[in-house]
């Protein structure tokens, strides 16, 4: 299947906005796993809009946005 | 004594009389430092009935037991008394340079009293204090009179200085250390110029002190500053500031928009973030005292309409208030606000709060041209904000800046038309900027609870509710969703133990979330040498929870101003929080519960106080 992830705030660090054919079935965790983005920050998952669990499914054609929750100040 | 001097400076500005007082060993056990000591010795000492800005009030300044002891986010202090914005007891906390000075010079605090009679300076250069005329100084800006002091005093000198809204006595002016670090919130600027005191000064001529265990504090010391160094998230502070993820937040929904209306607007997301900021007008990053993450901005503006030279930038809550919650995405609008607000002395959360709901209630028509004297307030329209909004706040200028100076529920009540279900704050205290709908519904209980009114920095419940921290020796081992009530009051009795801790240690939040339960524990036994195990450590954190209650039920607050405004409650009109209801009054009543506090009066039982040692404090309200 093909997605569309887009990193956002400091995420960007680790990707850049790109296409991605990879096998059906990979979960968001999976995929912040394959981008080496560390667990320590606390990913949330935005597909097409919306907050997903990380270890939901992802689809065909989804667009996904990857940001940390880590925020403050 | 170790560690603590034990010592404080007591001044009575009506009469110029100063004394050195000594504080029981015993104090500092059971309340640690900072805002605990601070309410400690104000409940013993302090007079509940003087109004905030009248000579009887109190104003105290408390350091936390490791300033000045050379560890990345120790050196902080806290300014308490009684807030003229909310009426009740209040601490504000700063880094930057002023308590290690303090330290040095041997005083843990200083109390201050009365009124001077005419404008003045407090010069404290280790054991000769003295109060020096500050005429001079009276009605010039942070920036300016920061500079002629260290000319006057030395370039090794340290100030808290006020600005003109102090001096005018805005209900949310602040304090500034260096002109770039801020005892921000609770208008404690304005008591200091109730007395009529300008500034203080400190300097001292050694840096000598004796703590429990100095060999294991060395050892300690070295590991955490390592630590703190080397951790990811104080990397990314250090790059990018407080404001290195705004992103994130937005897309999560913990950013609010246009006076909490809305809970996503994707543009800010590189309009106001941090690497924006390090892009266009970050010049050289700084820090507090001896900390190593550096998390300050220094900033420079150069061209546009508003320019500014190199100076102090502004940090997360700055960006926000007058970002996104006005409405508007010009950061460098941000950075000019920022300078005035720090030059005035003004806090930026409760000024950016309070203005982006007169927008709102311009909008909406509760506030008329004749409450503003013709202005017109729009959503994002920062020129008039930053030069006519700004200038009549400080000065009180006109009904509007009369109306605004005095904070957003004071204006609410008087306009009237329900404006003040639109206003966003707890107990009188303008919400900092992050949304609970967002962020975590934890939050808003932890917002509601918090003594001085809402508060993100009363304790980690923030951090906690991302998922960064983990206390598994204290029992502290959830794994939280932001946006439901699912454990949420048990999390925050621990978080709001562990606040009061780090909140009287003076400890920065930043730094802290490196520090681990055995770390804090062996911290109080090398350095001033308690002897605790964690259970004892939190102990005190609750001891100083429970006080500050019965201080506010002696201001006469009860359960029922435990509460969040219907803006902040009502479910999210878009974004990730989009219709999510908050279980408010099921967490609230679930943590009454869990701290044993009278559902009525707001206060802990009678048994939970005696058990938390608290006796004498008990006989006094039950």
């Amino acid at each position: 299947m093909k997605i569309k992830v887009r990193p956002v705030g400091i995420i960007k660090k680790y990707f850049t906005e790109h296409e991605l054919v990879t096998a059906d079935g990979l979960t968001s965790e999976q995929l912040i796993s394959d981008l080496k983005i560390p667990q320590k920050l606390k990913m949330v998952s935005i597909v097409n809009g919306k907050g997903i669990p990380l270890k939901e499914k992802l689809k065909d054609g989804d667009e996904v946005i990857l940001v940390s929750r880590l925020s403050g100040g | 004594m170790n560690a603590n001097t034990g010592k404080v400076i007591r001044v009575d500005l009506n009469t110029g009389v100063v004394s050195i007082e000594t504080l029981p060993e015993d104090n500092y056990r059971e309340y640690v430092g900072g805002s605990g000591l601070a309410a400690k010795y104000f409940w013993e000492k302090g007079d509940f009935n003087a109004d905030a800005l009248s000579p009887e009030a109190m104003l105290i300044f408390m350091n936390g037991p490791f300033s000045g002891l050379k560890l990345s986010g120790a050196s902080r202090n806290s300014v308490a008394g009684r807030s003229p914005l909310t009426g009740h007891w209040a601490d504000s906390s700063c880094g930057g340079f002023f308590a290690p000075e303090l330290r040095y010079a041997g005083y843990d605090g200083i109390v201050l009293t009365g009124k001077s009679p005419k404008p003045s300076v407090l010069l404290i250069e280790d054991d000769k204090i003295s109060i020096v005329d500050g005429t001079e100084y009276w009605g010039k800006g942070i920036e300016e009179v920061t500079k002629e002091l260290r000319n006057k005093h030395g370039k090794t000198c340290r100030t808290v200085t006020i600005g003109p809204a102090g001096e005018n006595l805005v209900k949310f002016a602040c304090i500034m250390n260096e002109g770039h670090h801020t005892f921000g919130r609770t208008g404690f600027g304005a008591v200091m110029g109730s007395k009529n005191l300008k500034a203080i000064v400190v300097k001292a001529a050694k840096k000598e002190m004796t703590l429990a265990d100095p060999e294991k504090y060395e050892e300690l010391r070295k590991e955490l500053n390592a630590k703190i160094k080397d951790a990811l998230a104080s990397n990314v502070l250090h790059e990018n500031g407080s404001a290195a993820n705004l992103g994130g937040g937005a897309f999560t929904g913990d950013v609010p928009i246009k006076n909490f209306t809305s809970n996503f607007w994707e543009e800010v997301t590189d309009a106001l973030s941090g690497p924006t900021l390090t892009d266009k007008y970050l010049t050289k990053r700084g820090a507090c005292a001896y900390c190593a993450i550096a998390c300050k901005r220094v900033v420079e503006v150069k061209e546009g309409p508003w320019t500014i030279p190199e100076g102090p930038g502004p940090e997360y809550e700055t960006i926000v208030a007058y970002g996104s919650l006005m409405g508007s995405l010009d950061l460098a609008a941000v950075c000019k606000a920022n300078r005035i607000c720090n030059d005035m002395g003004m806090d930026t959360i409760s000024s950016g709060v309070t203005i982006a709901w007169a927008m709102e209630a311009f909008e909406k028509g509760d506030l008329t041209e004749a409450d503003t004297d013709g202005i017109q307030l729009n959503w994002g329209d920062m020129e008039t904000v930053i030069n006519i909004v700004l200038p009549k706040i400080v000065k009180r200028e006109g009904n509007l800046g009369a109306l605004l100076a005095e904070g957003s529920v004071s204006a609410a009540e008087k306009i009237g038309k329900d404006s003040i279900n639109y206003t966003t704050q707890s107990k009188g205290l303008e919400a900092p900027m992050h949304d609970p709908r967002g962020g975590g519904h934890g939050m808003a209980l932890t917002y509601a609870m918090s003594a001085r009114g809402a508060c993100h920095v009363a304790d980690p419940m923030l951090f906690v509710e991302m998922g960064s921290c983990y206390y598994p020796e204290i029992g502290f081992e959830f794994e939280l969703e932001p946006m439901t009530d699912v454990n949420k009051p048990e999390a925050a009795v621990i978080s709001i133990e562990l606040g009061c801790i780090e909140n009287s240690a003076c400890f920065c939040q930043f730094a802290d979330r490196e520090v681990s339960i055995p770390e804090w524990v062996e911290l109080f036994n090398t350095v001033p040498g308690y002897n605790w195990d964690a259970q004892d450590m939190m102990n005190a954190g609750r001891r100083i929870f429970y006080l500050k209650r019965l201080m506010n039920y002696r201001y006469g607050l009860t359960a029922k101003n435990d509460e969040l405004t219907p803006r902040m409650l009502e479910p999210a009109r878009d974004g990730e929080p989009q219709g999510i209801e908050i279980n408010f009054t099921g967490m609230k009543e679930k943590f009454y519960e869990l701290m044993d506090m009278d559902p009525e009066k707001g206060i802990p039982s009678k048994a939970a106080l005696n058990e938390c040692g608290l006796s004498q404090e008990a006989a006094n309200v039950w």
